[in-house]
């Protein structure tokens, strides 16, 4: 039952190369906004909003704002939605999506609370 | 008081430390005298544990605020159930959760297995050694002055911090002790492994393990069900998995045991896994140690949604990992070479070789994810640290699926040994069901193939596996429960893969009193905000579908908790669809700055055509928990009436902030916008909206969303309880 032995672990190593790509490929570090314009890549973005730059076009649910991150470069950010409820609150924005005509195109904007939220871990 | 609190603590350490070292002493002598110590030992530090429970509840239900414990998870106006919730609202709660379960097990152990296999005792009296030294280390006993130094000694705050919000919920009361019964329960099937290395004994343990691996499984499985109910019904993101390390961290432990479940019921059948099984069986326990520092070290702070408390415990979780994986690996690199490797699984089409396929799937899974969530461990030493997205793991766990439905599908009509397909009938018959419930729903709109692939399968193995478990219904009603368990993991992946492919959403934004309409057909209308029957803001809005209409009242408020809105879901449940509504975020009107005036106490302008009297300050706390409110009694006169208005101005995180109060009946509204406190003045704007039809109005921005056959999950859920459950008692009590 040789056959067996080598199918399954074939199977398995397919199983580990597919995971493998998909990790290296899905991988998605914090970077600076230099970075980010540079690479044009999909990348994630962490720093504060600059208060009293957002604005929120209410009909094509557009929401923009400045942002300033950790190296202290100064960017504007498109994120095609609504503006979230805790934006005012938030210690620290992270907007993830790609840098496209002099903007930071956002898919996702992300907002931490300082909340003491501590979860439950094992 | 809390003297007596680190004393038991104290106490209980020490106890545990004599019964460690006699119960090993006793297997070294056998000398009677050790046992009896041993166990004395374990009552002395179970008595001082139970005592340390009770203290902290009574010290929470007394409202003990100079308790740092008390202080920062409780405050005086929980309800008592809450409260009860509050004892595993920190991680010192959780340490003494999880010792006083140790208790119980230690119990049952005693009872049963101790006397003859008393390093089983042993081991697991190590594991609770360590989680004392770390209640030692970090006791819900400290005094409030011992963290917070600037507090003086003796000092009683007049109100705790509170518990989060998001955790006041019912379903947070029952998650997550079932959650630390599951983690807990690991430690006893670890001890059994170890003790069955040590004695060299590897193949009688499986029959003493079972019960216990059975019981992780379903303990962990139901807080993981639980936690994720929860999530999906208050969380208000729109689903209910978010592949969160806090998530994985109890999902990884949860598929290794399961893993190990299956092992084990080869190796008493086949006598074959015996050295894969040691390794699941540690690998089960390293997981729940390996989760349990992933998530409360701080190291994935900066990826999770969740603000993870630092701790200082580093080194003790840490030393706490390495310690247990080296005994573990020490005793498996002494043993391994004794274990048998019998040939099984000779047959292709044979029972074993499919349960090993669906071993292996739900083995990579939890590798995967394992490695997936530790990323920023290894990428950090590596240069930037990274975490995966959560693509990651949906796009690795569809192979993965495929396996599994494809070995939970056929097993069960297989024979064990030979390759023998049974019952051809059905297995046609169900491939034929399965394919017509496929094209049914090809006919309805299912469109990806991965997701047409994944549901044949898995009604595949509904069907197939009812009629297995309808015959056993008839016979052995206890023996069904594998079947019905598999039934339940067929429906999760329909309900998942239907919910969250074919899942469509839309935003909303509903400027106040006006009906909107959205992709669904029907309209949606943002009537006002309340306040619910739990004290807390809700949104009010009227769904109007043809000639019904009802109300939906999402949860929309300020936390001083969180320092942050918090927002949930409503959510109307149907068996075809749930229908997901969800609030954004509130965008008040915009009033422009019109004019301001400034006025000492009783005096009166006229401001434009409206007169403006300002009668006296008003201090005190009349905004929530903050100090420090100043309100200004205005009296507004303008041509169509008079009205009295009280502004406010506080502090909040350090600076000033004032609300804007409407003037009824007019186009204005009222802040402060200073206040002298030499000359007892205020400057007060008035500001106005503009007029007529361009005024602006208050929009609330929803997210509305139809979950498709999301009942099935649930269904499913219940049908992996109950199934796993029967399988217990069957385990326990065997039918005569």
């Amino acid at each position: 039952m040789k056959i067996k032995y080598i199918v399954g672990i074939l199977i398995i190593v397919v199983f580990i190369v597919f995971a493998a790509l998909n990790l290296s490929k899905s991988l998605t570090p914090y970077v600076s906004f230099s970075e980010a314009r540079k690479s044009g890549a999909t990348v994630q973005v962490k720093g504060q909003r600059v208060e009293g730059s957002e604005n929120f076009d209410v009909t094509n649910k557009i929401f923009t704002f400045k942002m300033i991150d950790d190296k202290g470069e100064e960017f504007e950010v498109v994120y095609h939605g609504v503006k979230p409820a805790n934006l005012e609150q938030a210690e620290e924005v992270v907007v993830i999506g790609r840098y496209q005509q002099n903007r930071f195109e956002a898919d996702q904007l992300l907002v931490k609370c300082p909340s003491k939220y501590q979860e439950e871990g094992a | 008081m809390m003297i007596s609190g680190i004393l038991a603590i104290s106490i209980a350490f020490i106890a545990a430390a004599v019964s460690t070292a006699a119960y090993w002493l006793y297997y070294r002598e056998q000398d009677d005298r050790f046992y009896q110590l041993a166990n004395i030992g374990f009552a002395v530090m179970s008595v001082s544990l139970v005592f340390s429970a009770v203290l902290l509840y009574i010290n929470i239900f007394a409202h003990n605020f100079q308790l740092n414990y008390v202080y920062s998870y409780t405050s005086s106006k929980l309800s008592a159930y809450y409260l009860i919730s509050t004892f595993w609202a920190g991680q010192e709660g959780t340490f003494l959760l999880w010792l006083v379960f140790g208790v119980v097990y230690g119990l049952v152990l005693i009872k049963t297995i101790a006397r003859k296999q008393p390093l089983v005792m042993f081991y697991m009296m190590l594991v609770q050694l360590f989680l004392l030294l770390i209640l030692l280390k970090k006791s819900p006993f400290t005094m409030i002055w011992n963290v917070h130094t600037e507090v003086p000694v003796g000092f009683m705050p007049s109100d705790g911090a509170g518990l989060n919000p998001l955790l006041q919920n019912p379903w947070m009361i029952i998650h997550p002790p079932i959650m630390f019964i599951g983690y807990s329960s690991t430690m006893v099937v670890f001890a059994l492994v170890l003790n069955a290395m040590h004695v060299r004994d590897l193949l009688s343990w499986i029959k003493n393990a079972r019960p216990w691996v059975i019981f992780s499984t379903l303990m962990l499985g139901t807080g993981i069900i639980l936690g994720g109910y929860w999530s999906y019904v208050t969380l208000g993101w729109g689903g209910y998995w978010a592949w969160d390390p806090v998530e994985n961290a109890s999902l990884v432990p949860w598929l290794f045991a399961i893993v190990l479940l299956h092992g084990l019921i080869i190796q008493s059948r086949q006598k074959g896994l015996v050295k894969t099984n040691l390794v699941l069986a540690g690998l089960t326990f390293i997981a729940v140690l390996w989760g349990s520092f992933l998530t409360r070290s701080g190291v994935l702070a900066d990826f999770s949604v969740h603000s993870f408390a630092e701790s200082d415990l580093n080194i003790y979780l840490m030393a706490f990992v390495g310690l247990f994986a080296g005994i573990f690996l020490y005793l498996f690199f002494r043993t391994f070479r004794l274990a048998d490797s019998p040939k099984f699984a000779e047959g292709i089409l044979s029972r074993e070789t499919f349960i090993l396929v669906g071993m292996m799937s739900v083995l990579l899974t939890g590798i995967v994810v394992f490695l997936g969530t530790s990323s920023p461990i290894y990428t950090g030493l590596l240069g930037k640290p990274s975490n995966v997205s959560a693509g990651f793991y949906n796009t690795v766990s569809i192979p993965a699926a495929i396996f599994l439905l494809l070995s939970m599908a056929i097993a069960p009509i297989l024979a064990w040994k030979v390759s023998e397909l049974r019952n051809k009938k059905s297995v046609l018959l169900s491939a034929v069901a399965a394919l017509l419930v496929t094209i049914l729903g090809v006919v309805l709109g299912l469109t990806k193939i991965i997701s047409i692939v994944l549901i044949y399968l898995s009604t595949f193995t509904v069907f197939l596996n009812g009629y297995v478990a309808v015959s056993f219904l008839k016979k052995h009603p206890r023996k069904s429960g594998a079947y019905l368990a598999h039934i339940g993991v067929a429906l999760m992946i329909i309900g998942i893969i239907t919910s969250s492919m074919y899942d469509s959403s839309e935003k909303v934004t509903l400027p106040v009193g006006e009906y909107q309409p959205t992709q669904f057909g029907y309209e949606i209308e943002f009537s006002n905000f309340f306040k619910g029957s739990d004290g807390k803001e809700r949104a009010k809005l009227f769904v109007r579908d043809g000639d019904k209409t009802y109300q939906a009242d999402p949860q929309f408020y300020y936390s001083n908790y969180t320092k942050s809105y918090m927002l949930s879901p409503h959510v109307t449940v149907g068996f075809l669809k749930d229908v997901y509504i969800s609030p954004i975020s509130f965008l008040p009107a915009q009033y422009k700055f019109d004019k301001s005036v400034t006025l000492t106490k009783s005096e009166s302008k006229k401001v434009g055509d409206i007169r403006v009297t300002f009668n006296r300050f008003i201090v005190g706390n009349h905004i929530e928990n903050s100090p420090m409110t100043v309100k200004a009694d205005v009296t507004v006169e303008f041509p169509r009436g008079e009205v009295s208005v009280q502004p406010a101005m506080w502090m909040q995180d350090g600076k000033r902030v004032s609300d804007e109060v409407e003037i009824p009946q007019s186009d204005y509204r009222l802040k402060i916008e200073s206040i002298d406190a030499s000359s007892g003045s205020v400057t007060l704007a008035l500001l106005t909206a503009g007029e007529g039809a361009n005024k602006p109005k208050d929009i609330l921005a929803i997210e509305v969303s139809e979950k498709p056959l999301i009942s099935l999950l649930w269904i499913g859920t219940l049908f992996v309880i109950f199934g796993v459950l029967l399988t217990l008692v069957d385990r326990v009590k065997p039918a005569k």
